[in-house]
């Protein structure tokens, strides 16, 4: 737990539509985009979930919402109609993207990380 | 510069199952010019067709009757306009019933109720697959692998039917499926005249709907910073304004919980949104990256710089097919050795199947309580102690009913397995669903003509 998780950091709105999830990725603190940017990669979210996202990720840039968003393909077991995952529309797959440890060894972060850490 | 006239719009839905008496929440506390009131998600029609196959009379969404009859009287009194897509698979019907509530309360010559309808592709078709190749937009499977298990079919209109409907003088606007941002766009245009072409203004009325489509998830609903929300057992509904030339400021009756900020409105903004520079409509491309957001407080927060493209010469159609069964069964368990039990539980019932030679081409087991949500990825937490309780779940899905059936009735029959069943929490039967998957696609745009038609023998001016 000492590099910190990305809930540090960032807080993530989940979004479903059919077999595909989007999760976007905000930071608390507009000093830490930088860092989420290098944190928060599609290959690093590819890897997170890979036991459950059988299709790609991709990454699209919204600096003017301090954001990023993923798109993760067939990642909800045929969509939330049919899957039978326990939360078939993925609302907590945000929630598991906060479990994202970060590598940024002894590099500062905002004050605002700073406080959510405490 | 000359006071810019400001249009309000207030949103009184986010789908189907909200709060009824959200609407008279937000109509007593504040005056809005419109409210808007979404009801469809992308599996709410082929609820709908299963509902209209036992009925002919349904088919739409029941509650916004409950809501009109409670608000009449606030929107006779403040000349609010309501717009909804309410309608569903059955605007017609809908629209007759409420102008019929309209009627009732000595109302119809003052408040016309429009449909929007011709949305629903289900009668053509087969006239529609014969010259149309329907792929899966998604993932490009071809249509023929559910062709003949459709069960609903509806193309996705934008704002200008809507428009129609309110130059028309209408006061409650129903339509079946469109976008959800025409609900609001709709009015801007009818308001503000925009044109067809005027990109940057469609993008903004877009960018404002999309604010609106969730109610509160853009006022602090749903948004993982809640614990500094204040008031969320009582979150407000947010208010769109939007001037002419486009600016927009999104906030809430005061007085309600809930906040409108910079992270509130962001939330929403991301809100099933792909790829950001390319959101289509319709009417409009809206580019997300282009969005400035300005905290003003109070409660408010200001967007502008919203750019905009021409949108894609075909529309969206989301139709849903027969997908077979699926049967969840639930057992909890206590410590000591609840997680044990829950494995037992498992062993049992997959003996029982085999028993039973019940035929299943999917299941799935999970032991809620013991980092079933998270999996794998909560290894970087602290190891957790043993969990005070659980709950087993087994779910299953089969193209046969009757095996889903017999499966949900084991879910008594496990008293005799572990010990300590709490059976009552989930029931004596599992629970059996029938399966309607999404199949979403395209086609071109000018194969389909929406129609807008005034209720109750009213005149139409449209």
């Amino acid at each position: 737990m000492d590099e910190g998780l990305l809930r540090d950091i960032a807080w993530v709105h989940s979004g479903d539509k059919g077999d595909n999830i989007n999760l976007g990725v905000v930071v608390w603190d507009r000093n830490d985009y930088g860092l989420l940017l290098e944190e928060v990669t599609a290959d690093r979210v590819k890897e997170h979930f890979s036991d459950i996202c059988h299709g790609s990720v991709t990454r699209y840039e919204l600096p003017n919402l301090w954001a990023v968003n993923l798109v993760l393909t067939r990642i909800l077991d045929g969509g939330p109609a049919r899957s039978l995952r326990l939360d078939p529309q993925g609302k907590t797959l945000g929630d598991a993207l906060l479990l994202l440890p970060l590598r940024h060894d002894g590099r500062s972060v905002s004050d605002e990380a700073k406080k959510r850490q405490s | 510069m000359a006071d810019e006239r400001i249009i309000r719009i207030g949103s009184g839905s986010g789908s189907w199952g909200n709060d009824i008496t959200e609407p008279r929440e937000l109509l007593s506390r504040t005056h809005v010019n419109y409210l808007v009131m979404d009801y469809l998600a992308e599996l709410t029609l082929s609820i709908m067709r299963r509902q209209m196959d036992r009925n002919p009379e349904a088919g739409f969404a029941t509650d916004f009757l409950a809501v009109l009859e409670d608000i009449l009287p606030l929107i006779a009194k403040s000349g609010t306009k309501i717009v909804t897509n309410a309608g569903g698979l059955n605007p017609r019907t809908c629209g007759r019933m409420v102008a019929e509530l309209v009627e009732k309360a000595g109302l119809s010559s003052r408040i016309k109720v429009a449909i929007v309808d011709g949305d629903d592709l289900l009668p053509r078709l087969s006239e529609f697959s014969s010259a149309l190749p329907f792929d899966n937009a998604d993932d490009g499977r071809p249509f023929s692998e559910v062709a003949r298990r459709i069960v609903s079919a509806n193309a996705y209109f934008g704002a200008q039917p809507i428009r129609e409907a309110l130059d028309g003088d209408a006061s409650i606007v129903i339509a079946g499926r469109c976008v959800d941002v025409a609900l609001t766009l709709g009015p801007l245009i009818h308001e503000f005249g925009w044109g067809e072409q005027e990109w940057d203004r469609l993008a903004a009325g877009t960018v404002a709907g999309h604010l609106l489509e969730c109610g509160p998830q853009a006022t602090g609903g749903n948004h993982q910073g809640w614990q500094d929300i204040p008031g969320l057992e009582h979150v407000g509904y947010p208010i769109a304004e939007v001037s002419e030339n486009g600016d927009v400021v999104l906030t809430k009756a005061s007085g309600t919980g809930g906040a409108v900020n910079r992270r509130t409105v962001t939330d929403q903004l991301l809100h099933e949104v792909f790829d950001p520079r390319h959101f289509l409509s319709p009417d409009v491309t809206v580019d997300w990256t282009t969005i400035e957001l300005n905290e003003l407080g109070d409660d408010r927060v200001r967007l502008s710089g919203i750019k905009g493209t021409p949108p894609p010469s075909t529309l969206k159609v989301s139709m849903t097919y027969r997908d077979g069964y699926k049967a969840i069964l639930m057992w909890p368990y206590a410590w000591p050795d609840a997680e044990k039990k829950a494995q037992a539980a498992f062993r049992k019932i997959e003996h029982t199947i085999k028993r039973h030679g019940l035929r299943f081409d999917e299941t799935r087991a999970d032991i809620f309580g013991a980092g079933a949500i998270h999996g794998r990825r909560s290894n970087v937490l602290p190891r957790a102690a043993e969990p005070l309780e659980v709950i087993a779940r087994f779910a299953a899905h089969t193209e046969h009913k009757e095996d889903a059936g017999r499966l949900a009735s084991q879910q008594a029959p496990m008293h005799y397995g572990p010990p300590g069943l709490a059976g009552q929490i989930a029931g004596g039967k599992g629970q059996v669903l029938s399966v309607y998957s999404h199949w979403p696609t395209l086609i071109p745009g000018d194969l389909l003509t929406p129609t807008v038609e005034f209720m109750g023998g009213q005149d139409c001016h449209g």
